[in-house]
């Protein structure tokens, strides 16, 4: 079933929904919440709460890009369930991708009055100026999270070009981001 | 621990971006399956061997059209006979005289050598003028008198100059590892056939051929002979 039946589906508020969609970016969404949290249950209650959510918002909303749609909702989802668990101090395996983004700008060297739709968009004007590879594997290293050796997997890179081009795409970001005045 | 602005700034961006990623399928490029490989190999050795016998084939034939042959040396000892003692001084005496006219330069001098059989000292000259014997004359009775009062000289036409002949011996001598590597035993100048003689391995040597040709301009002043061990029937 294509994406735009899933979403007609939703708006005749058709259960069969959230199955069509389960079938189709289940694992995708479970893959997603696994990467942030790296806690079976967790990553599961965040799938469903993913899927409560499209329920909840479709209608009235009818996203144009139902997949990057859903990996909006279960990436935010995930992320809070974990800002929760780490002030619960029930913190999983540390994520080494935060800090190398946050090596990228320290929130405290970015401008407050700047918020992070803002900063999104930035991001955004940069990936588009990028070669697709390195896009795609910055992209599927701090949007999904996948480990280094699940991307060099996927894309039939070794691991240390990988390690490679994110390096040189962070650095650009970094260079990127403060010309545009961004940091204070 | 905080989750960092950019991490979740980074959940903002384009969704055409994110669509990207997922879909997105470079060419696989571990993906050679082991028969590619094989056949890769396969082609690759074929390659090899279909472009040495090309390049072989190529001098083959170029030492066909050119008229080279190479001569066996199977007869080494016919050609070993008796010297006595003042055959071996008029042999002595002959190579002094060549060192002695070789040394003046003259483009026109060729060799000097003592011929047993006729009992004359032969002189080639490329130009064999009436001035020029003069010349040689001249110079030896300065030079070598007694051999001169000795021995009757010859003189006669030859093909090319000693100079001429130098030349390609220091031009195979600057060259001596990459002819050593395709095929070239041994060389020296014959100061009796008034040529370069060369040395192969074997006779199939025709890498070595072609390259020593061109250095000599394809001028003829080379001749080639095979080293190969005779073969067992003329043992």
């Amino acid at each position: 079933m294509d994406d735009m039946q899933i979403i007609d589906l939703y708006f005749d508020r058709d259960e069969q929904a959230i199955k069509e969609t389960d079938v189709k970016y289940g694992k995708l969404c479970f893959c997603i919440a696994d990467n942030i949290l790296s806690n079976d249950e967790d990553s599961e209650e965040c799938v469903n709460d993913t899927y409560f959510s499209l329920w909840n918002s479709i209608p009235p909303t009818r996203p144009n890009n139902f997949v990057a749609y859903i990996c909006q909702i279960v990436r935010n989802l995930s992320l809070k369930k974990l800002s929760f668990n780490l002030a619960m101090k029930r913190t999983p395996n540390m994520i080494v991708s935060f800090s190398e983004l946050e090596e990228i700008l320290p929130d405290d060297h970015i401008d407050p009055n700047i918020g992070d739709e803002g900063i999104g968009k930035l991001i955004s004007d940069f990936l588009s100026k990028e070669k697709e590879d390195s896009r795609n594997v910055f992209i599927r290293k701090y949007y999904f999270f996948d480990s280094i050796r699940d991307i060099a997997k996927r894309y039939s890179f070794t691991e240390s070009k990988v390690k490679n081009m994110l390096f040189h795409t962070r650095n650009r970001l970094r260079k990127y981001l403060k010309e545009e005045g961004i940091e204070v | 621990m905080k989750i960092p602005r950019l991490a979740i700034a980074m959940g903002y961006i384009d969704s055409g971006l994110v669509s990207q990623a997922i879909e997105f399928k470079p060419i696989p490029r571990n993906k050679i399956t082991h028969l590619g490989r094989y056949t890769m190999a396969v082609a690759a050795c074929l390659s090899i061997i279909i472009g040495f016998y090309t390049v072989h084939s190529y001098f083959k034939q170029y030492a066909m059209v050119k008229n080279i042959y190479v001569q066996e040396n199977y007869n080494n000892s016919v050609d070993r006979c008796e010297v006595t003692a003042i055959q071996g001084g008029k042999l002595g005496a002959a190579n002094n005289m060549h060192l002695s006219i070789s040394a003046h330069n003259y483009d026109w001098y060729g060799s000097c050598y003592y011929d047993m059989e006729t009992d004359l000292i032969m002189i080639g000259l490329t130009e064999n003028t009436e001035a020029h014997q003069k010349q040689v004359l001249k110079d030896e009775q300065k030079q070598t008198p007694a051999i001169l009062a000795d021995t009757p000289v010859q003189f006669y036409t030859c093909e090319y100059s000693y100079q001429h002949l130098e030349d390609i011996y220091s031009s195979l001598e600057s060259r001596d590892f990459i002819l050593k590597t395709i095929g070239v035993e041994r060389y020296y100048i014959s100061i009796t056939d008034n040529r370069v003689v060369v040395y192969l391995t074997n006779a199939d040597c025709y890498a070595a051929i072609y390259a020593i040709d061109k250095l000599d301009n394809s001028n003829g002043a080379v001749i080639y002979k095979s080293i190969a061990s005779q073969p067992s029937s003329d043992k």
